[in-house]
């Protein structure tokens, strides 16, 4: 097993952890371990919202830079960590 | 030559200029078109090449495309370009017809008609334009691999001159139209001041939706490349970092919507269908800004419920209101409105005179309406005010005997108990001073009857103290007590003996609430039969039995909690709550009864409103074992207390 899966691998054996998308700067999957059309439907709109809020937060402050996003929802609490080349995204169940 | 004759020479060389002007306008344009179009064709690009097409035979173009690298397909493939192509030279034109009409139409046109004008002939042309060269452009780039934008960005750019560069316009324009071409040239160029700014941010836009378009069109990695990344160090680094903040994020278990200040019951609460608010009685005019005094339904129509309510701000308004709810209309609808010049502090309906009203007085009188005098909002009659009768706030009411031998008897705060002859009440029948057993009289500020007992009765003090008491004495001024219940530390709010009744005799046992948070059971028949519950987390302002059920009480506090209490299933907590008003809001609860049936419970609070709930079918809809159960409950309660008081000596 890679180092990169093991690291997957860890990271989903964390309390609540349903899904885990990394995906490349482009919003190219790099790997998921949620089935393909969720993938595509949370990489399509997260990554929106993801570059939006860098945006935003540069607009507001050119020498700042989004590091970590955090969604808390009804259901669940989306995490997203845009790093240079990749963005790591994961869903973790609430309840 | 004559002048005019001169003239029409003239206008024909004009004519014959302006003819021959016209058609090298024509062919330069050709030429310029022809040149423009086959511009791609020069770069390479055999399909994009849309002039030459029809002098390219299939055979050329397959030549072209295999030098490209492209195997030739079939016919089909030929073909498929034509009518784009055919779409593409029209929205050529389209924006030239558009744009050319405007000159014919006003050189007054508002800028903004004429920009948005052309707007819409650009998106048109690129939605088609796009779409043929579009799935061109994709083919190429999965073939050659690391082909990007360069035919797209070319297809944008073609598509974006026209609404930019209006010079272009202006030419082509020309060719189609030269009724008026100055004008237009001069609108063009006032346009163009105007419009650099708009089309600056329409560029913008523009790029955008590429931006979006190029995203949406992004293929997704092969595994080759996934494969090549995940094993990057460079990535894996950066990756690693990231997952240890997410891991870290994902540790920190602290609840951030936590609210130290909320009630952990409440959810509990808001859940438990027990309890479900039903209806709400009030009145604008009489009833707002009220304390709830005293409640009572009345035997004779249970779906009469009296309320009495205290004092309110505003002048000129009658201290005290007595306001007849009836409580099966679907509608708030208030039967009877009394009132008087005192303010009420208890109210009773005469059991055995089903048209009565009776209301305790803060000045100590006690008046009487009659409801069948619907007009008539003054008492018809009322007690004086003499030391014979009471000189205090009359604190409880209650009518006791049978119908041919009753009286109601009357408690005011000074302890004084009064019995009355309802038809007279002119002077009581007798009225006696409540002393303790050290001789003291006590205030008291609750009695209750035993169902069917008219004799003996309890009274609840400002102390805490419970006193039990017989109105039968030798002494005819003073009732002395020699049974004085102890254990509420605080003044008593309310005091009820059991009310249903069934298989097992229950009538001995009698419930009290307190200021001190709490609420005990006794009972008159033994001493080790006591209890205590202490859930409430504020003062205990009311409690009553359930008529029906044996084992089940309600209460109510000053923060707004009503308790459904039944011990059969529970006798430290409640099995119901319920908070009145939201959260933050306190509503105070003053007062609680029981419908007749036991299927309602209604609280009044203090301002003047009184809450119907519902409570579940179980509370009221009962099997005979509840009876024996509650027995084995009390038992249970006696030996434990036994137990204690064992190991305390």
């Amino acid at each position: 097993m890679s180092d990169f899966e093991e690291t997957i691998r860890r990271l989903q054996s964390e309390k609540g952890v349903v899904g885990i998308i990394v995906v490349d700067s482009a919003g190219r999957v790099i790997h998921s371990t949620i089935d393909s059309d969720a993938t595509q439907s949370h990489t399509a709109f997260l990554q929106q919202l993801c570059e939006k809020t860098k945006t935003s937060i540069r607009e507001l402050d050119s020498s700042n830079d989004l590091t970590f996003l955090r969604l808390r929802t009804k259901k669940n609490e989306i995490m997203i960590a845009p790093d240079k080349d990749h963005v790591i995204m994961v869903i973790k169940d609430l309840s | 030559m004559s002048a005019a004759e001169q003239r029409k020479l003239e206008l024909d060389r004009k004519k014959q200029r302006l003819a021959e002007m016209k058609s090298l306008r024509k062919r330069e344009d050709e030429a310029r078109v022809q040149n423009l179009l086959r511009l791609p064709v020069a770069n390479g690009n055999a399909q994009n090449g849309s002039a030459n097409r029809q002098t390219l035979s299939s055979n050329e173009v397959d030549e072209i495309l295999r030098e490209v690298g492209i195997a030739p397909k079939s016919t089909t493939r030929e073909e498929s370009p034509a009518p784009p192509q055919g779409a593409h030279a029209e929205n050529h034109l389209d924006p030239m017809s558009a744009s050319a009409s405007h000159p014919r139409i006003s050189s007054l046109l508002s800028v903004d008609l004429e920009f948005s004008t052309v707007q819409t002939a650009s998106t048109d042309n690129k939605d088609s334009a796009i779409y043929s060269k579009g799935t061109q452009t994709d083919d190429e780039r999965i073939s050659v691999g690391e082909f990007s934008l360069g035919s797209q960005e070319f297809d944008y750019d073609d598509d974006m001159i026209m609404p930019l560069d209006h010079g272009q316009f202006r030419g082509r324009a020309h060719s189609r139209d030269q009724d008026s071409p100055i004008s237009y040239n001069e609108e063009i160029a006032k346009i163009l001041g105007h419009t650099k700014h708009v089309d600056k941010v329409l560029t913008r836009q523009d790029t955008e939706e590429k931006k979006t378009q190029s995203v949406q069109t992004i293929q997704p990695l092969s595994d080759e490349e996934k494969n090549r990344l995940t094993l990057d160090p460079e990535f894996l680094d950066s990756f690693n970092r990231s997952c240890k903040v997410i891991g870290r994020a994902l540790n920190e278990d602290i609840d951030i919507f936590i609210n130290y200040t909320k009630d952990p019951y409440e959810k509990a609460i808001a859940s438990d269908d027990l309890l479900h608010l039903a209806q709400v009685y009030h009145d604008d005019t009489w009833t707002s800004k009220r304390l709830v005094t005293g409640m009572a339904f009345s035997e004779h129509h249970p779906d009469l419920l009296a309320v009495s309510y205290g004092p309110c701000d505003v002048p000129n308004e009658p201290p005290g209101v007595i306001v007849v709810w009836n409580t099966k209309s679907k509608r708030v609808t208030a039967e009877f409105i009394v009132y008087c010049q005192s303010e009420i502090q208890s109210v009773a309906f005469a059991r055995f005179h089903a048209h009565l009203l009776l209301a305790g007085c803060e000045s100590g009188q006690i008046c009487v309406w009659d409801n069948r005098l619907t007009s008539r909002k003054l008492p018809i009659n009322r007690s004086p005010l003499t030391t014979q009768a009471h000189t205090q706030p009359v604190s409880c009411l209650a009518v006791v005997g049978t119908k041919n031998a009753h009286n109601f008897v009357s408690l005011s705060r000074d302890g004084r108990i009064c019995s009355w002859n309802v038809d007279n009440l002119t002077q009581p029948v007798d009225g006696k001073e409540l002393v303790t057993k050290d001789g003291k009289p006590a205030s008291a500020t609750r009695m209750s009857f035993p169902i069917g007992e008219m004799q003996t009765f309890v009274v609840g003090c400002d102390t805490g103290e419970i006193l039990a008491a017989s109105r039968n004495g030798a002494d005819p001024a003073v009732i002395k007590t020699d049974v004085c219940y102890k254990g509420h530390s605080g003044t008593l709010t309310g005091i009820e003996f059991h009310r249903a009744s069934g298989v097992v005799d229950f009538s001995h046992l009698f419930i009290s609430s307190s200021h001190d948070w709490t609420i005990k059971l006794w009972s008159t028949k033994d001493a080790n039969l006591k209890f205590s519950f202490e859930s409430h987390p504020d003062l205990v302002l009311d409690v009553a039995w359930s008529p029906v059920h044996p084992a089940v009480f309600a209460s109510v506090d000053a923060d707004g909690n009503i308790f459904v209490w039944n011990l059969n299933e529970d006798v430290e907590g409640p099995v119901a709550r319920l908070r009145a008003g939201g959260e933050g809001d306190t509503v105070y609860m003053n007062k609680l009864i029981w419908s007749p049936d036991g299927k309602h419970v209604f609280v009044g609070d203090d301002e003047g409103r009184v809450h119907m709930y519902d409570v579940r079918e179980s509370l009221y809809v009962l099997k005979s074992e509840e009876w024996n159960r509650f027995a084995r409950v009390l038992s249970d309660m006696k030996e434990s207390n036994e137990d204690a008081e064992k190991y305390n000596l």
